[in-house]
């Protein structure tokens, strides 16, 4: 079986099910080039293994003569359309807006490659995402530390505004599953959206979620953010954007890593697992 | 003007040999036209490529001769149809469909019938283009002049402009209704069908065929509203019908692949610079340049550009726009050519 990854997060989940593997007991054929920024694992000398491709086209993809094209829901549905049209198969994934969205793609990604010899390792993770899953609520459940009552705000820059990820986005299952409050979702945001300064000012944030050291320094510049705990306190998490906005299984990873590094802001100098 | 002729078949011939993965012998493309006697995987490559060409050539011609049929009813060379406001009409039909459907793809809420997006937001952004074609019949009939009716299609996409803006604002926090909305307004011939084709050669065929009953009057239009008159020119039906054909030549080629700028106001003008103004030349010609144009930068961007992405809106206004000064300016020193 021949098979495209068609976006960040497909290379994702290809990775994720182990099908980048010899073993795997099919082909990737392509990926996309965005992949390199974009995807959360990529195998060792991915490009030199891999033919990338920049542009979701049907004659593109169709080059590469795929059995199986695994691609996002949004994605261009003329193109999605021409390929199956061509008799490809394409597998879509829905955007992660919730844990169950996990378990959609899935299944999905089951039934496309029920008839190949990866049809194993995708029963495998279904137990593996539920455990996985299971490992976190137990470490949520048992935390007792001071920052597990943090109230983390998820920010970034759009156009000159501070942006968050509310209710219904793949950052909001992050901080869910990390086990610490969305303060997006008490301003009741959908998705994402600007953050009002002075909304949030009325609700005040324990930690701000930030991808780099530049999204820090645009929260400094803004003086009426000055009686914020998170400023007062310089609560900064730092999570690679890849990783923060993962629409794929890392975002359990991710997870992981927002709560090791709220337990290193806590308690500087001990890691957590 | 032969050679204006010419370039359409040639154009469309390597529209088909060339694009994104393999290039094809003129051997294959006619055992492909005239034999099946091709791999699958060629004959679908060719397949995908023949839709495309086809709707890149339809759409080229609908925006162009539109264009000119404005230009010459208004005598204006920067009335197009996106001044009349028919395509910021079509913008707005498109957008408020994504946001009901919830995107363009398997991801709307028409989930249970995965193609039905493809069919309602053209068929949305027709609706909003004829929308707006009646608002301009109904001040038409009213007696509009030229210029009144000009200036409301002015307003009119004004207000249309501002309303997409509207519906972006508002949907701006979902990330994938927001990039549905910015990528159809963008414009694309990306993976279209033969069938795509269809609705835009129809009313071609009909502005086509119009022609004949057309282009004097519209050359006498050139002397002024007045003059016209007096010649036996019946203005009020003229401002009907042109603009009636070119904003349902517009409407259904912003239906089918977006917004493509440039082609409507451009185009004409540069036919204008080559024949004159004749309409009888102009308009049949502008048409064939349109789809050549749009023809060969598509092809432009599938071969040279394969690795960037570029819609053919942008890369038209990109690699057109500087030869147009460079024509207009060259021009303006000798005399005009309006």
């Amino acid at each position: 079986m021949r098979v495209v990854a068609a976006s960040a997060a497909a290379v994702d989940w290809c990775s994720w099910l182990g099908l980048f593997d010899d073993e795997a007991g099919l082909r990737v054929v392509a990926v996309p080039t965005q992949a390199l920024r974009y995807a959360n694992s990529l195998p060792p000398d991915f490009e030199a293994r891999f033919p990338g491709f920049a542009k979701f086209r049907a004659e593109v993809l169709f080059g590469f003569e795929p059995d199986l094209v695994i691609c996002d829901d949004y994605q261009n549905a003329l193109t999605i359309e021409a390929l199956r049209r061509a008799g490809t198969e394409v597998c879509t994934l829905e955007a992660i807006r919730g844990f169950e969205d996990l378990r959609t793609n899935l299944a999905r990604l089951a039934r496309a490659l029920e008839a190949s010899v990866a049809s194993q390792r995708v029963a495998e993770a279904a137990d593996r995402l539920e455990a996985e899953r299971r490992a976190l609520e137990l470490q949520v459940a048992a935390g007792t530390e001071s920052w597990t009552k943090w109230r983390v705000l998820p920010c970034y820059e759009l156009g000159g505004h501070i942006a968050s990820a509310g209710r219904g986005s793949s950052e909001a299952l992050l901080l869910e599953l990390a086990g610490v409050a969305n303060v997006a979702t008490d301003l009741g945001l959908v998705g994402h959206d600007k953050v009002r300064l002075e909304r949030l000012l009325e609700v005040d944030v324990d930690c701000f979620l930030v991808s780099d050291e530049k999204d820090i320094e645009g929260l400094r510049r803004r003086p009426a953010l000055a009686q914020v705990a998170a400023m007062r306190e310089e609560r900064f998490v730092v999570l690679d954007a890849r990783l923060r906005q993962a629409n794929s299984p890392f975002v359990l990873t991710a997870a992981r890593a927002l709560r090791a590094q709220l337990e290193l802001l806590a308690n500087p100098g001990t890691r957590d697992g | 003007m032969c050679v204006l002729a010419s370039i359409l078949p040639t154009s469309f011939v390597l529209a088909l040999l060339f694009g994104e993965t393999r290039g094809f012998t003129l051997r294959e493309l006619w055992a492909y036209a005239f034999t099946s006697d091709l791999p699958f995987i060629d004959a679908t490559i060719l397949d995908l490529r023949l839709g495309r060409a086809l709707v890149a050539t339809m759409v080229g011609a609908a925006l162009a001769l539109s264009g000119a049929m404005l230009q010459g009813l208004f005598r204006n060379p920067l009335a197009s149809p996106s001044v009349l406001g028919v395509t910021s009409g079509a913008a707005l039909g498109a957008s408020i469909a994504l946001v009901l459907l919830g995107g363009l793809g398997p991801a709307s809420w028409l989930r249970f019938a995965d193609t039905m997006p493809l069919v309602l937001v053209p068929a949305a952004a027709f609706a909003g283009a004829l929308l707006v074609t009646a608002l301009l019949v109904v001040v038409g009939l009213r007696g509009a002049s030229s210029s009144m009716l000009l200036l409301c299609g002015i307003g009119i996409a004004s207000l249309c402009g501002g309303l997409v803006q509207t519906v972006q604002s508002i949907v701006l926090r979902d990330w994938e209704l927001s990039a549905s909305i910015t990528a159809w307004s963008f414009g694309s011939l990306d993976d279209r069908s033969p069938v795509h084709a269809l609705p835009v050669a129809l009313p071609l065929a009909v502005a086509l065929l119009m022609i004949p009953f057309l282009h004097r009057e519209l050359d006498l239009v050139a002397f002024g509203e007045d003059t016209a008159r007096a010649l036996g020119v019946r203005d009020l039906r003229l401002r009907l019908q042109v603009v009636l054909l070119s904003s349902l030549l517009a409407a259904s080629a912003v239906a089918v692949a977006g917004q493509i700028a440039f082609i409507g106001l451009v185009v004409p003008n540069f036919v204008r610079l080559v024949v004159g103004g004749r309409h009888g030349t102009l308009l049949p010609l502008s048409a064939l340049s349109g789809a050549s144009l749009l023809l060969v930068v598509d092809l432009f961007e599938r071969s040279v550009l394969a690795e960037m992405s570029l819609q053919p809106g942008a890369l038209l206004s990109l690699v057109g726009a500087p030869i147009f000064l460079f024509l207009i300016i060259k021009e303006s020193r000798g005399q005009g050519y309006w």
